[in-house]
This record gives structure tokens, C-alpha cells and sequence, in this order.
């Protein structure tokens, strides 16, 4: 009789054990997706399109990371013209150095996530003050322009064939085959578009040496910077012609680290190729395996907004 | 008295107005009105309308046309602004390099700022290339501040006063010569130290500024872009006028006591058909009063015009045959500008002149082929090639060359200016298998090839294209 029940009970917990799983709570979303970083656009009448001399006017843009990485310890430069325009402070909840009559600024945003699918969004308002007019002059058209130079990163995990024989020898159903994968976006403005795969033979000939060449663009609407410049990005001083449109690319297939050629990619029209290689190769006597390629990229990145304002002269003698 | 309204307007300070009146001015015998109203200058501060009324003493002037001059002169001063856009050499040159336009890439909308100046009669434009201006720290960058004052009115600048460049902070002049015009330097201020004198289109002034590398980062600030302002202005004196002619009219007593009436020496002209014969009317037309110059010559009337016809070109009768012989009556009358006297005489065609006619294959087209007859040639008939206005055709016929315009059918003078390029001669268009013929330039002759397509054709009927034969006005057809 106990005999009996223990073979029961066991029957019911494998019956138990066969259930299905309930997953409709369950989304992962893709927040790797997009070709956009930091979104930054002015506010209408913030600054208004004509405004008096002597006369206080608001600088409001509303700046949004809408790409999958969080934007630290970035900068934002106002292009004024002294003679007609100085600043007062900067406001905002992004803004580290509130309340300063600089005309430059550092701020940090948080990205998409897991967490924060839309990523952070906030507003932030310059206030300023026009100028007194010079005689004779009824009005002056002024540009106001706000440039955000920022450091981010591009993340690419995308699942790739590793093939061990090289020249397609064997005679077997493989769980997977080495081709070309496009791609177009990765929540960045800077994407890998697309990863051409190779299996190559090693010098030791026991192995077979995974390659990849990875086609990266700027798909943004900005110019990429070394991310080492970015405050003379948005600064006065000299820079390089070696950091614009450069990037810098490290790769790794299910945590083995691939010797990227170059490191530091230049993007030439805006795009540029790297050719990734596993050192020591996988054994030619395995089977064809899937396995996560990830991807890192990282630059600096540099656009601009403006809009021009019409300063007009106030009636006097 | 002559009088008109004077409407100024200011913007901005006062201006101060002198208003004067003179006749024939900037000639001998110009002459000052003798009372002028407003007398005294006056000031506009807004919007102002003046009458001014000048009088000038009766017998003041002489019979005939005049012009009057109603001239204000007053100060005033332009202002004017360039903006330039500075930035760091380094990273211009790197930008660049990359294909990257720094001014699209900072939000710059405005790529080729223009010089914006206050309104007045003169506009002062400025110049400073390239754009961005690219600084480098350390290093002192010298660029060259191109300022042109330019005539916008119809008036003149009599004298430039004051000329004041600002330069935007830590910019400075590498020297206080100017290309001539010296400066003096109060901060950034730079003041010309001599008045210029006046000018009727444009002057221009170039000054060497330079950047002291040390004053870079000051310069650019701390945005990429540094956008900084040239300035300058000028005061000056000037002057409008507003002319109207006039014509003095005798009394009726003086009329009838001048002038007695011109008087025309004019014979009958014996020409060959297809010929052309000049006649000076300098020297035809004589008046006591009047220079020959100024008598004014009109072909009243033409009979005969198949026969031959005449036109009047600068103070040449010009009259030529056509292919037919016969006798036309030309009517010509002489004015003074009181009186008029007409003349009428004949034109006397006869049998062509051996050896002229192009179409005698006998005849050889060549220049210089036949030697005029110098006695054919009568002095009146003489064509003197005006050596300022006409090159001779065949400067090596030495054998008669006052007479070959007309006595030699081939050989004429030739107007040099280009627009009467169309001249030909005949042996031009024989090498081209054209006529030659009269064209588009009044009393010329070109040649075409297509000659009925052009010709009318009033009393015939083309049958080849080279039979148009060169005529008067019109090409007249003739079968061959």
C-alpha cells in the first residue's frame, strides 16, 4: 500500500510538471531599436521671433534621449552674439551648473531601457537678455543656436553562426548557416548596418577561426566626434582632423574578445568597416553552433539647433 | 525765376540744408542766380517740404538754351556693419577636411553676411574674407578689411569729412596706413586723420587687421563659433542737383533786327549708276549768325528715287545711283532755328563708268585694279577721311587718295568703329559668292549670302540669289 502511494504521488507531480507555462506577462521589449540619440529641438516663441532691445527672453528647448544608452557628463553650447544677446543662467533639470551665466553648459540624460522604454525627456530654458541697439538701427536679426555635443554608445547583440567546417565538407544537417546579416538600427545614431561572417582556416589546423567584417554608418543627423573631445567639441579650441568621424569598436562572441582591425574606425561619407577576428579559433572537429556577437561603439556626437530672432528697437529719443 | 519744391526727410539727427541756384554751371559762362530763397541754410528734423525759388537778373543770358542748376548741399553721415564669423583654424581646416560645412554644421543660416548700412546717398559696404575667419592661437592672424563708399544717388560726394572703423574687440590695425589714408587709433576706434576729397561713383579704402595670437580664446569665447561685428561710418558733404534747360527767346525786336538766312552752294551732282558721292555740307551750307556746325540740314523732299536718292549722315549729303540712268531732284533745306532756305538740285546719272560695275566680266574686281581719274575727281566731291573716325580701305593708293572713296568704285573709307563691322567691299563678297549690299548699319554695305530672303523685292521677281544688287534702303531686285 505505501508502496502504491509513493507511485501515486509521483505521478502526480509529473502530471503537475507537464503543465504549461503562463507567459502573457511576460514582453521583452526591443529598446535596441532606432536610429536616433539625443533629440534636442527650441520650443515655439522660447526664443520668440522678435523681441525688443533691453529685453528678457526665454530660451526653452525640450531635449530627449530617445537612443538605448544614458548620456553622461555631455555639453551644451549656446551660439550667441555677444554684441546683441548675454546670458543670465540656464535652468533645467538636466542642467549640472544651473543658475551660471556661461554660455556653455554640461548635462546628463538617461536613455532607453528596459525600465524607461521612451526613454528620458526633459525641458531646459536659458534665460537671457537682448541688448541695447546702436543708433540708426530699427532692427537686427540675431541667430540663436543651442549645440549638444554628447558621449554614447552603440550596443549590438545579434546571434551569429559559428561553422567549424570551413569548406563545407561534411555531410550533415547544420543548426545553422554562415551568411551575411543586414541590419539597420541599434537606438543609436551611429549603427552597425551590417556583419558579414567568415570561417577561416587557422595556422593551427585543428582549428577554424571565426571573422567578421562590420559595416558601421552614422545614421544620424549630426557629425561624430572621438569621444575623448567632446568638450572642445562644444568648445572654442582646436581639434583634430583624427577625431571627427571617428569611432571606437570592440567585439566579442559569447564572451570571447575579438581583435578588431582598426580599433579606432574612421567613418569616411559616413561610413566606415572593421574587420573582427576570433585569436585563438574553435575546434574544427565541433558542430555549427549559434552564438551572441556583441558589439560595442563608442564616439561622441555633435549636432545643432537654431533659429534666428528679430531684435527690434524700442521707441526712444 | 525758376522755383521747385524740396521734400527731405531724416531719421534720425538733424540735417542742415544750403540751397543755391546757378545757370550753364560748370561751364565759362556760368552765372549765380541773384536772389535764392530759402537764403539761408535750414533744418530738416523729420519731414520737410521747401519752396525755393531762384531769380536771375533780366539779360542775364544770351539767345538760345540754357540749363539751369537747383543744387542743395548737406552734411551727412552712413553707418554701416559687417558681420564675421571667427573660429578656430585647426578646427575649420579639420571640418573642411571631412566635408563638413562648419557653418551648416553650427546652426549658421546666414553663410554670406552682407554689410548692412544705414539709408542715406552713399552706401558703405565692407569686405573681410574668408568667412568663417579661421584664428589660430598663438600665431597672429592678419586678414585685409576691404570699406567702399559708393554713390547710391545721382548726386556727388563733395567731400568725405570723417571716416571711423570700429574693430570688434582684441581685432586691431597692423599699421595706421591704410594704402595711403592714415588713421589714428583711439582704443578700437580708428579715425581718419585727412579729409578725402569727393567723388561722383565710388571710393575704397583697405586696411590690413590682424588678431594677436594671444587674444585668440578671448576672441572665440567659449562656443565654437564666435560671431563678431566690423563697423564703420562716415560723414560727409553732399550735393544734389536737379537741372532743367531753358531757352531765351529773342524779343521781337531782337528778332527782326537778326539774322539774315542761311545760304546753300549747291550744283547739280553728275554721277554713273551704281555709284556714291559724298558731299560736305560744312561747306555747302554758309550763315552769317550760326556756325556751319549748328545749321540743321533736311532732304525735303526726292523725285526719281530709282534713279538715285540721298541721306544725310553727321554733316555728309551721302547720294548713290542705282542701275539705271536718269535725272532725280533732290530738295534740301538749311535751318538756322529762325530761318529756312531750301535748295533744290539735280542728280545726273549716266552709263556707267568703264571698269566699275562688278558684274562686267571684262572688268577686273580687284582694289587698286583701276587708277581713278583725278579728273573726275572735283574738289568738291573730295572726301576728307576724317583719320578719327575712318581708316582709309587701301592705304598704299597714294595716286589719288583724296579722291578714291568715290571716283574708285572699289576702294572707300572705312568707319572704324566695330559696330559698323558690316562694311564690306565688293571683292569681300565676290569671295564669299555674296553681294554686297546695304545692311542693318545705316550707309553701310554688307554682304549676304542669302540676299533674296532679305531683299523686298518691289518690282521684280528674284530668280537667283545673287541677283539682289545693292541699292539705297531697300535691295532692289534685278534679274541677271
Amino acid at each position: 500500500m505505501r508502496k502504491k502511494a509513493i507511485v501515486m504521488t509521483a505521478f502526480l507531480i509529473i502530471l503537475v510538471g507537464c503543465g504549461t507555462k503562463d507567459t502573457r506577462n511576460i514582453i521583452e521589449y526591443q529598446f535596441r531599436e532606432g536610429t536616433k540619440g539625443l533629440e534636442m529641438q527650441l520650443l515655439q516663441n522660447s526664443p520668440p521671433p522678435k523681441v525688443y532691445e533691453n529685453s528678457d527672453i526665454l530660451i526653452s528647448a525640450e531635449i530627449s534621449n530617445l537612443g538605448a544608452y544614458d548620456i553622461e557628463n555631455s555639453y551644451l553650447a549656446l551660439g550667441i552674439e555677444d554684441e546683441y544677446m548675454e546670458v543670465r543662467d540656464w535652468n533645467g533639470y538636466i542642467i549640472k551648473e544651473k543658475g551660471t551665466g556661461s554660455k556653455r553648459n554640461t548635462f546628463g540624460i538617461q536613455g532607453k531601457s528596459q525600465l524607461m522604454p521612451e526613454g528620458q525627456k526633459s525641458a531646459i530654458t536659458i534665460r537671457a537678455k537682448t541688448r541695447t541697439l546702436e543708433q540708426q538701427t530699427e532692427t537686427h536679426t540675431s541667430v540663436v543656436a543651442l549645440t549638444a555635443c554628447y558621449k554614447y554608445k552603440t550596443i549590438l547583440e545579434q546571434e551569429v553562426c559559428i561553422d567549424p567546417d570551413v569548406y563545407n565538407l561534411r555531410n550533415e544537417k547544420k543548426v545553422c548557416t554562415v551568411t551575411p546579416i543586414s541590419l539597420s538600427s541599434q537606438g543609436a545614431p551611429v549603427a552597425v548596418v551590417k556583419i558579414e561572417p567568415l570561417m577561416l582556416d587557422s595556422e593551427d589546423s585543428q582549428q577554424a577561426r571565426p571573422q567578421f567584417m562590420i559595416y558601421i554608418r552614422n545614421v544620424g543627423n549630426g557629425e561624430v566626434y572621438s569621444q575623448s573631445i567632446m568638450e572642445d567639441a562644444c568648445g572654442s579650441s582646436a581639434i583634430s582632423k583624427d577625431n571627427i568621424n571617428m569611432v571606437s569598436i570592440k567585439a566579442n562572441v559569447a564572451g570571447r574578445g575579438l581583435q578588431c582591425t582598426p580599433q579606432q574606425v574612421h567613418l569616411k561619407d559616413k561610413e566606415g568597416i572593421v574587420k573582427c577576428s576570433m585569436e585563438q579559433g574553435v575546434s574544427k572537429a565541433g558542430n555549427a553552433f549559434s552564438s551572441p556577437l556583441v558589439v560595442e561603439i563608442d564616439y561622441g556626437y555633435s549636432f545643432t539647433v537654431s533659429r534666428s530672432v528679430e531684435i527690434r528697437r524700442l521707441g526712444r529719443q | 525765376s525758376i522755383w521747385g519744391v524740396l521734400r527731405a526727410k531724416t531719421f534720425d539727427k538733424d540735417i542742415t540744408i544750403r540751397v543755391n541756384c546757378s545757370a550753364d554751371r560748370g561751364t565759362p559762362k556760368e552765372v549765380q542766380a541773384t536772389k535764392v530763397v530759402p537764403s539761408q541754410p535750414y533744418t530738416v528734423s523729420m519731414l520737410d517740404e521747401q519752396d525755393v525759388d531762384c531769380t536771375f537778373n533780366r539779360n542775364t543770358f544770351e539767345i538760345g538754351s540754357h540749363t539751369v542748376s537747383l543744387f542743395v548741399k548737406f552734411d551727412f553721415q552712413t553707418n554701416s556693419y559687417q558681420k564675421v564669423y571667427m573660429v578656430d583654424k585647426n578646427r575649420a581646416v579639420a571640418l573642411t577636411r571631412e566635408g563638413i560645412d562648419i557653418l551648416d554644421h553650427y546652426g549658421i543660416r546666414d553663410k554670406n553676411p552682407k554689410a548692412v548700412y544705414t539709408s542715406g546717398p552713399i552706401m558703405i559696404g565692407m569686405d573681410i574674407r574668408p568667412s568663417p575667419l579661421r584664428l589660430t592661437q598663438g600665431t597672429e592672424e592678419v586678414f585685409t578689411l576691404g570699406i567702399t563708399l559708393k554713390n547710391q544717388w545721382t548726386g556727388k560726394v563733395v567731400r568725405i569729412n570723417e571716416v571711423q572703423i570700429i574693430l570688434p574687440e582684441y581685432v586691431q590695425m597692423q599699421s595706421l596706413n591704410c594704402g595711403g589714408h592714415e588713421f589714428t587709433a583711439n582704443g578700437n576706434t580708428y579715425t581718419l586723420t585727412t579729409p578725402l576729397s569727393g567723388f561722383t561713383s565710388y571710393k575704397t579704402i583697405r586696411c590690413q587687421v590682424a588678431v594677436p595670437g594671444g587674444t585668440v580664446q578671448h576672441i572665440l569665447g567659449e562656443t565654437p563659433i564666435s560671431t563678431q561685428y566690423f563697423k564703420a561710418s562716415s560723414k560727409y558733404v553732399y550735393e544734389f542737383e536737379k537741372r532743367a534747360s531753358i531757352s531765351v527767346k529773342p524779343t521781337r525786336e531782337q528778332e527782326l533786327t537778326r539774322a539774315t538766312a542761311p545760304q546753300i552752294t549747291m550744283g547739280d551732282i553728275q554721277m554713273y549708276r551704281n555709284d556714291q558721292k559724298p558731299a560736305n555740307l560744312l561747306a555747302v551750307g554758309t550763315d552769317k549768325e550760326t556756325k556751319p556746325e549748328d545749321l540743321k540740314w533736311t532732304i525735303i523732299s526726292q523725285t526719281n528715287s530709282l534713279v538715285a536718292s540721298c541721306i544725310i549722315s553727321r554733316t555728309e549729303l551721302v547720294c548713290s545711283s542705282y542701275n539705271t540712268e536718269g535725272t532725280a531732284q533732290i530738295t534740301l533745306q538749311v535751318s538756322d532755328g529762325i530761318n529756312k532756305v531750301t535748295k533744290t538740285f539735280r542728280i545726273i546719272v549716266s552709263d556707267a563708268k568703264p571698269g566699275s560695275n562688278p558684274s562686267d566680266p571684262a572688268t577686273p574686281n580687284q582694289p587698286g585694279g583701276t587708277t581713278p581719274n583725278p579728273a573726275e575727281c572735283s574738289v568738291q566731291n573730295v572726301i576728307n577721311c576724317d583719320s578719327s573716325i575712318y581708316k582709309r580701305k587701301f592705304p598704299d593708293r597714294a595716286d589719288a587718295p583724296e579722291c578714291i572713296s568715290y571716283c574708285d568704285y572699289y576702294v572707300r573709307c572705312e568707319l572704324l568703329d566695330q559696330s559698323y563691322s558690316c562694311q564690306c567691299s565688293l571683292e569681300e563678297c565676290d569671295s564669299l559668292g555674296a553681294d554686297c549690299r546695304k545692311g542693318m548699319c545705316p550707309n553701310q554695305y554688307c554682304c549676304t549670302l542669302d540676299c533674296c530672303d532679305d531683299c523686298s523685292c518691289p518690282e521684280g521677281v528674284c530668280n537667283r540669289c545673287d541677283s539682289c544688287m545693292w541699292a539705297a534702303d531697300f535691295g532692289m531686285c534685278v534679274e541677271t
